[in-house]
């Protein structure tokens, strides 16, 4: 047999949520290049799958598609009735005309799969585009999601033209029903797949029905696999089966697969025998997931948590065996357990926005030992910091006249009888830019971004927030009714400053130093929210006000009260040596280049505002300016609310239009750079970015339990494996791998839950059980001449001891013999080390190492395809197959 | 390739496929008193190893049945009014609803979804009474519904899985210590004898012994999170609180408390490693002996962190097993009539022919988790060796702990693999020509 090549190679990873895939081993590794959902829908012949979903076009459907043409659904009222999702059978012919019409005008890959799926190839419709269309709800990076976002409007342009060209197609249709589009567009997303019941009434009506593919509608996909194992082998083998044709290697690939714990021999079997048959391998292998992190990892013994979906695994591994029987998949705890914690904790928010709260970076947890940021635990700080911080604000001011001579009328302000106001306003805003700076869990609030479709025809009474059309802009609404979801919005960062600023002259350029310089560190996305927020007046409930935006839009009576819990920050701004939490480097932005920025986002306002006040010395005044209420309302022409200016002065600067525009486009182009810099997620155009603010409910994802019971499962897991000598290895190297795991600060707080409860102190008493050596072997991966086991995986199964126990007589051991068997006998842990992820693959620094198994699978591939070629039976080829049946999987 | 076939060195062991494994593997399982042991034969070690004990809430199921939680995954979860039982009465089944439930689940979800596909062995012990027997064969292929059956001896098992066919195997198992004398596979049924000194039995001892010491035992359910103390300061621990109804019950506590006690057996408990019994015995307390007796101390650390050093205790709750006067949980079992470990020893080799003496003493067996005491294969020899001063005694002990704990599963693996074994399966057909009471005949 010829050798196989590295280009050659497909490493398969199938998992609950995301199956991931790639063709051949670059130079150096890197993380999969195709990720796909794990899931298929049926197709219109029973017993089929495609990748994207097949539906019936609906009636109405060009017209709203026309209107809106980036429309997506996203929240189905499906039950309210089925009639119409019937009689695919039936109708093959017709659809099939129309399919072709329809997508005659559409790209290939539309056509392709529309094709397939009316002459019922079995299985899948390979629509190529597929790989990236999925959002949110299963890409697991932030990076990748925002690949996706950007395909995803790709893809939906395309998707617009055959719409546009059934329109052509068949005017006869579009006399149907428009006013009911909306509630059937609902309704019809439902499966095809159960139909056939009442074909006949339907008929007439479909005769004219259409077939497309909805790239964006989730209704009815079968998830093929849960909690690790495979539920539907249907589907299963049509999504291998769609992996294999999105790639399409050529003949002579072999294949590596990971297998996840749950896979039973039987299953392998199976797995193994539509490799052959089905796929045409030359070569096939399946590989334990845990086993493959470990060979990521270079290590020999590791306990490794897989922190899935829906399930955690923990296994350990012994000198690259596993412990088969201490091993343990703990069912319903993993990544979506603390989803559904944080929906419980967050019941305004909708599913995919927690989705998005967990994978942002602001969603931590915290050390068990650190405070909740709430305004109790602040209180004293600010107590101390008050004073502080009213002085520095003063001296502001003065510096603030001093610098800016030219400009700024001291005698105006003094002689307006505003000085108090001038500096309480100062004073609250630098409070809210220090809240900004702060690192993520001193703040009592913060926000993310959430990216979203665009719907057509957004109501805003349906959600708590607001969402414009405006792509780029967020503008947020603090919803009087639920008041946790506040919103961010692209209004000008710093009002405050510009309005103070426009008090003191129309053409202040240079907002004051030290704002800039506040503003240059913007805590991660929060940035253009708020400076100052608001304590609510129920305890549970953090709420946070925006004043300038939210007075814009919102029909909320502009009161905005002194933040209670804000101010805490001077005091503690030398907390950043924390590397991990301080904010700037959290976004990955390059802090001089937001200086810039910052400094030139400010600008803008400054010119055009205008200020209002209620003057009330202490509490905030309102500040609305004419300007700034017409440029928010101009740039949310969406807005359905119309920007109720609480009480519009006139504005002392006439900004002519042109001007106005200007400004606006600059600043838009400033948000986009800004937000790229601060690694924002990129969206599409049809989609939107939206802030979301919320309280500290973020750090309380774990606090469903999750930490406390995967420490119990690691301790009896690792107390189950006999080895009592060997425990301490255990202990000593765990790997956290999984999506799951990948929310901050959890690795942290796992091995803080774990070392609270389970960590055996060195004894005052004696030092024996101190006395553990340890012996771990260091990473020892690199790159392609990656040194591995000698024995190769053959190791873990291959030679078989039993036989050698049966068959030889060199077992008879005196008894005496394991004497210093027991010499480090003594309970364990008693240490606990995470051990390094190996670094010599740059490109899985950058994406985590969450699925380092993918890694070692690569590692692996190469060792038992190019460099070993067989010569240990690795692998199984062809050949083995042919003569030994799927059972012989189990030999390699 | 040079054509030629490679030969395989020595050391290794052909794979079990070209070795008459079958094309589809039986599965074995080796019920025991503690834990359940599955897996394929052929493989090396039991792929599922799952706890005896279960949970069970009365009026829960479906149809207000019992329900029941089984398996590392279920039974260690809090639930209030969870008892935690065991179907195990003296190394047999008792209670075969609850025994047919756990063997399924030890096998469905780690081996196998079709059970119907294996052939399936199982292990007893030797003290298994007819009728239990005629009851797992009726199990096995009423309810499993397995293609075939057989039902090996455990000690036989145990005796393969050493590689002897002939010999003493000596079982500390949790409910017993069992002697089984085997020769050519088979067992001398006269030579069987066994003691209640098993692994529950070590751990009542250690029960006794913290209670007479007033140590406070804890679990680690009960912990939230614990602070380092000084060794015998009391714990600084924050407990878990259970609202009034929640709280799990006696039987979830002691089976919880079971588990720190079994990491006390293994990390601080210690066998005395003779020759002789304990110096220093019952009268008066053990201080004179300490300077024979350890280097040092064992400091054990409870799940609140409390600590103590252990020193002659160590030794003095294991005594039991060998001399039975010396037990802290008198009078249950009683220690006067309760043989120790090398008078059952004396007893099976006793009760066994004079010519076939030498040959089993030459390979003696121990096997069984209890057998990693610290010290009991060194206390064992010395009691042999004092007991039958022959210079062909050898005691067989595995030093790998996997093979100690799983002997009688491996042996029931290595058995079900050889192609010779074919012509022992038990059918389904045979079973419904003549009823259960075939194992007797077919299974011996």
């Amino acid at each position: 047999m010829p050798s196989f090549r590295d280009d050659h190679i497909l490493v398969i990873s199938p998992g609950s949520q995301v199956t991931l895939a790639q063709l051949g081993l670059p130079e150096s590794f890197t993380p999969a290049k195709l990720r796909l959902a794990s899931r298929m829908f049926p197709a219109l012949e029973p017993g089929t799958w495609t990748w994207t979903k097949v539906r019936e076009a609906r009636e109405g459907e060009k017209d709203r598609l026309l209107a809106t043409v980036m429309a997506r659904q996203d929240d189905d009222d499906e039950e309210e009735d089925d009639e119409e999702e019937d009689d695919e059978e039936e109708e093959d012919e017709e659809e099939a005309e129309e399919g072709d019409e329809a997508t005659a005008v559409g790209t290939k890959p539309e056509d392709d799969s529309t094709e397939k799926s009316k002459t019922s190839v079995p299985s899948v419709a390979g629509a190529i585009n597929a790989a990236t269309e999925d959002t949110a709800k299963f890409d697991i990076s932030e990076k990748r999601e925002a690949k996706a976002g950007e395909e995803m409007a790709t893809t939906m342009k395309d998707e617009a033209k055959p719409s546009a060209s059934e329109l052509k197609a068949e005017d006869s249709e579009m006399m149907d029903v428009a006013g009911e589009q909306e509630e059937e567009a609902e309704e019809e997303e439902e499966e095809e797949d159960d139909d056939d019941d009442e074909e006949d009434d339907e008929e007439d009506e479909d005769m004219g029905d259409v077939y497309v593919e909805d790239e964006d509608d989730e209704e009815g996909a079968v998830w093929c696999m849960k909690e690790g194992k495979v539920v539907d082998w249907g589907c299963f083998f049509a999504l291998l089966q769609h992996v294999h044709e999105t790639i399409n290697p050529t003949f002579h690939t072999p294949i590596l697969m990971l297998c996840p714990p749950a896979f039973t021999p039987s299953d392998k079997e199976r797995i193994t025998q539509f490799v052959f048959e089905k796929l045409k391998a030359p070569g096939f292998v399946l590989m334990d997931m845990a086993l493959a992190t470990l060979w990521a990892y270079g290590l020999q013994n590791s306990t490794i948590i897989d922190v899935g979906f829906e399930k955690t695994d923990i296994t350990p591994i012994l000198d690259f065996t596993i412990q088969e029987r201490a091993r343990e998949t703990v069912p319903g705890w993993g990544g979506e357990s603390m989803t559904k914690h944080l929906m419980k904790l967050l019941p305004d928010l909708k599913y995919e926005e927690v989705e998005q709260l967990k994978r942002s970076p602001i969603c931590e947890i915290l050390h068990s030992g650190h405070s909740l940021p709430n305004a109790s635990s602040v209180n004293t700080a600010i107590a101390a910091g008050n004073d502080k911080m009213k002085r520095a604000a003063e001296m502001d001011g003065s510096d603030l006249i001093d610098e800016e001579e030219g400009t700024m009328n001291v005698a105006a302000i003094v002689a307006s009888g505003k000085t108090h106001e001038f500096l309480a306003k100062r004073e609250k805003e630098k409070r809210g830019e220090a809240e900004r700076k702060l690192p993520n869990r001193e703040r009592e609030t913060n926000s993310f971004w959430v990216v979203e479709k665009k719907k057509p025809g957004d109501e805003p009474t349906s959600s708590s927030a607001m969402i414009l059309d405006e792509p780029q802009s967020a503008v947020s609404v603090s919803a009087p009714k639920l008041p946790e979801v506040v919103v961010g919005a692209e209004a000008p960062p710093a009002i405050p400053v510009a309005t103070v600023a426009s008090e003191v002259s129309s053409t202040t350029t240079a907002p004051i130093p030290e704002i800039a310089s506040i503003d240059a560190t913007p805590a991660a996305p929060a940035a253009p929210t708020n400076p100052t927020e608001s304590a609510p007046p129920v305890p549970p409930v953090v709420t946070t006000e925006e004043i300038a935006a939210t007075f814009a839009v919102a029909p909320v009576p502009p009161v905005t009260t002194e933040a209670v819990a804000i101010e805490s920050t001077i005091v503690e701004k030398p907390k950043p040596e924390d590397p991990t939490s301080e904010p700037a480097k959290l976004a990955g932005a390059p802090e001089t280049a937001v200086v810039t920025e910052v400094v030139a986002t400010t600008e803008p306002p400054t010119t055009n505002t205008a200020e209002t006040t209620t003057v009330t010395t202490t509490v905030t005044t309102t500040l609305q300016t004419a300007g700034t209420a017409a440029a928010v309302a101009q740039e949310t022409e969406a807005a359905p609310l119309p920007a109720p200016a609480p009480a519009p002065a006139p504005a002392p600067i006439a900004m002519d239009e042109e001007a106005l525009r200007k400004q606006k486009e600059k600043e838009r182009r400033k948000e986009e750079k800004r937000a790229a810099a601060e690694g924002l997620p990129k969206i599409g155009e049809d989609e939107i970015r939206r802030e979301i603010q919320v309280g500290v409910e973020r750090f309380m994802a774990a606090e469903c339990g999750i930490l406390q019971e995967l420490t119990d499962r690691i301790w009896r897991v690792i107390s189950k494996v006999e080895d009592v000598s060997r425990r301490a290895e255990l202990w000593e190297s765990l790997i956290l791998v999984g999506n799951g795991s990948k929310i901050r600060g959890f690795k942290e707080a796992l091995l803080q839950t774990i070392q609270s409860k389970y960590i055996i102190p060195p004894s005052s008493a004696t030092i024996f059980s101190s006395e553990l050596p340890s012996n771990m072997s260091t990473p020892a991966a690199t790159g392609t001449s990656t040194p591995v086991p000698q024995a190769g995986p053959s190791s873990h199964t291959g030679a078989n001891p039993l036989l050698v126990a049966a068959t030889t007589s060199n077992l008879s051991l005196p008894a005496m013999g394991h004497h210093g068997h027991h010499s480090s006998h003594g309970q364990t842990p008693t240490n606990i080390k995470f051990p390094r992820p190996p670094e010599y693959f740059p490109e899985w620094k950058d994406a985590g190492f969450e699925e380092a198994a993918f890694l070692g699978a690569q590692v692996a591939a190469k060792v038992l395809f190019i460099v070993d070629q067989g010569a240990s039976c690795g692998f199984m080829t062809r050949v083995e197959y042919n003569e030994g049946g799927p059972a012989a999987i189990h030999n390699v | 390739m040079s054509g030629l076939q490679p030969v395989l060195p020595s050391n290794q062991a052909p794979s079990t496929f070209e070795y008459g494994g079958d094309e589809i593997s039986a599965i074995v399982l080796d019920p025991g008193t503690a834990w359940i042991r599955a897996g394929f034969a052929g493989e090396d070690t039991p792929k599922s190893v799952i706890p005896s004990d279960y949970g069970v809430l009365e009026e829960a199921g479906e149809n207000g049945g019992k329900k029941y939680f089984i398996g590392d995954n279920d039974v260690h979860s809090i639930r209030p009014g969870m008892e935690v039982k065991n179907p195990m009465s003296d190394g047999i089944v008792a209670d075969w609803e609850a025994a047919t439930i756990l063997w399924r689940e030890a096998i469905t979800p780690r081996l196998t979804t079709a059970l119907s596909e294996h052939p399936l062995l199982m292990t007893e012990p030797s003290w298994n009474p007819p009728k239990n027997r005629e009851k797992t064969i009726e199990v096995a292929f009423e309810d499993f519904d397995v293609p075939a059956f057989y039902l090996a001896k455990a000690g036989v098992c145990a005796g393969f899985a050493s590689g002897k066919s002939t010999g003493l195997v000596i079982d500390v198992g949790a409910s017993n210590i069992s002697v089984t004398p085997i020769h050519d596979g088979l067992v001398l049924r006269k030579g069987c004898v066994r003691s209640p000194l098993g692994g529950e039995f070590l751990s009542n001892q250690i029960r006794a012994y913290f209670e007479s010491a007033n140590i406070p035992l804890s679990a680690h359910y009960q912990v939230l999170s614990k602070t380092a103390v000084e060794v015998g300061k009391p714990a600084e621990a924050i407990y878990r609180t259970f609202a009034p109804g929640e709280e799990p019950t006696e039987s979830y506590k002691r089976f919880q408390e079971e588990r720190v006690l079994t990491e006390f057996k293994e990390c601080t408990a210690q066998v005395w490693v003779g020759p002789g019994p304990l110096p220093g015995n019952n009268n008066p307390p053990l201080e004179a002996a300490h300077a024979i007796l350890s280097p040092g101390g064992r400091t054990f650390e409870f799940p609140d962190g409390y600590n103590l050093v252990f020193n002659s205790e160590r030794f003095r709750i294991t005594e039991g097993i060998f001399h039975p006067p010396s037990m802290l949980t008198a009078p249950n079992p009683d220690p006067q009539t309760t043989p120790g470990l090398n008078q059952l020893i004396a007893n099976a080799m006793k009760d066994i022919d004079v010519e076939l003496r030498q040959t089993i003493l030459n390979s003696i067996v121990i096997t069984g988790a209890g057998s990693l005491l610290y010290g009991f294969t060194d206390r064992v020899n010395a009691e042999i060796a004092a007991a039958f001063p022959a210079p062909r005694v050898r005691i067989m002990a595995a030093g790998n702990s996997v093979e100690r704990r799983y002997a009688s599963w491996l042996g029931g693996s290595i058995l079900a693999s050889l192609g010779a074994f074919h012509q022992l399966w038990v059918s389904k057909k045979e079973y419904e020509e003549h009823g259960p009471n075939i194992v007797e005949k077919r299974c011996k």
